[in-house]
């Protein structure tokens, strides 16, 4: 008769340490709708607080509402990828993450030119570094609490591929933000909105990123027992 | 017969995730011979004990990320998984050490090829395909993934996962009828 399979003694006593009853994470579906909310501030924030662009008018309710709901919309498919990468075999495929983050890119830019060919600026305003600095600022300002949020999940699961996880993460907290934003800064210059409101979720991917490699530097370091 | 297996290992988790250490040794008892093969397919090497005991602490690190809507397996051959490519990214080693046909371990043979070979010679053939090709025959084949299954553990589409596997057993195949 065959011995029963038994773990080794070391880490019977590794686990016998710490076996504390554990809550287990949230199904995905619930996390997201958890943070829904979370998101939608994030959108409103500038709208609400700083008001509405002066020619929200002149740029119609579809250029201007619908597609900002379409950026929130993508951020919280952004933020459901990010999600499903911080828990084992829930990955989701490398063609459904670069499909998320390319749409993200694209439609940004392709947002910032439709509104300045409805728009445009008559009487071009003088591009200042005040001006670009306040909506980078505001833009990652506005997005950070959401990827805080978001890159915590991240850490408390077991990310597969941590840096691609901080990425959707920071992708989906910058089109959240990004989606409000453009409601309400009142510069339709491409080179304004690519350089400073892109710039700003660039900046929040690269923070998510980052992030990401630490998460995946910390996992590491507790693979192999002390 | 995996249905009842699934049960069996979903409510151990659940046991476990609430503390209890019998189910602990349970869980080992029943994924312990299971990981093992995968890792041992996934490295080309006999000696996996290491490799295994990072896993279950690993699993153990992990226990609240588990699922209980789901199933057990997955979640656990994708951590082995996890565990093996930290290993190679911490050891700098390359995608395929060159461990010789003769050393290779002995690979589960996939039932739809069982019977065109000898058992050896068909684990020789398995030995010589891709690390991806290989895992994906196993993972379907022989371990009873779904196509979907295996996509979400290896980060692609259940449809690149198919055709993969599709290729992997043509490939598999081919060898078989060199002499």
């Amino acid at each position: 008769m065959s011995e029963p399979v038994r773990p080794p003694e070391g880490l019977r006593a590794q686990v016998e340490h710490d076996l504390r009853p554990v809550k287990p994470l949230l199904p995905i579906g619930r996390r997201l709708a958890l943070l829904v909310p979370a998101a939608l501030l994030a959108w409103m924030a500038a709208p609400v607080l700083l008001g509405l662009r002066d020619d929200i008018g002149r740029v119609g309710p579809s250029l201007a509402w619908g597609a900002s709901a379409v950026q929130l919309a993508l951020a919280l498919a952004l933020i459901l990828a990010a999600l499903r990468e911080a828990v084992p075999a829930q990955s989701v495929s490398r063609p459904a993450a670069s499909f998320l983050l390319l749409s993200a890119a694209g439609l940004t830019i392709a947002l910032a030119l439709a509104t300045n060919l409805v728009s445009p600026e008559r009487e071009p305003r003088s591009e200042t570094l005040a001006s670009w600095r306040f909506c980078w600022t505001g833009e990652v300002l506005a997005g950070a609490p959401l990827l805080f949020v978001l890159l915590v999940l991240i850490a408390r699961g077991l990310a597969v591929r941590p840096l691609l996880a901080g990425l959707l993460a920071a992708m989906g907290a910058g089109m959240a933000v990004d989606g409000g934003w453009r409601l309400y800064c009142n510069y339709s210059n491409p080179l304004h909105v690519v350089t400073s409101h892109a710039g700003a979720v660039a900046a929040l991917a690269a923070l998510g990123v980052a992030a990401g490699a630490v998460v995946a530097r910390l996992q590491r370091a507790k693979t192999r027992p002390k | 017969m995996n249905e009842a297996l699934d049960a069996t290992l979903r409510d151990l988790m659940l046991r476990y995730q609430q503390g209890d250490a019998q189910a602990f040794d349970e869980l080992y008892a029943c994924l312990a011979p299971r990981l093992r093969r995968y890792l041992m397919a996934l490295c080309r090497a006999t000696a996996v004990d290491d490799l295994l005991q990072d896993t279950f602490l690993q699993i153990h690190r992990s226990r609240r990320s588990y699922d209980p809507a789901r199933p057990v397996r997955p979640w656990a051959f994708a951590i082995a998984r996890y565990v093996h490519l930290m290993s190679l990214r911490t050891k700098r080693r390359k995608d395929r050490p060159s461990v010789p046909l003769d050393d290779a371990p002995e690979l589960p043979v996939p039932p739809e090829v069982e019977g065109l070979a000898r058992r050896d010679e068909l684990s020789r053939a398995l030995a010589r395909l891709s690390s991806e090709a290989l895992e994906t025959v196993l993972l379907h084949h022989v371990w009873g993934f779904s196509f979907e299954e295996i996509g979400k553990m290896v980060g692609m589409s259940a449809g690149a996962v198919r055709v993969r596997s599709s290729r992997a057993l043509a490939t598999l195949r081919e060898l078989l009828r060199q002499p």
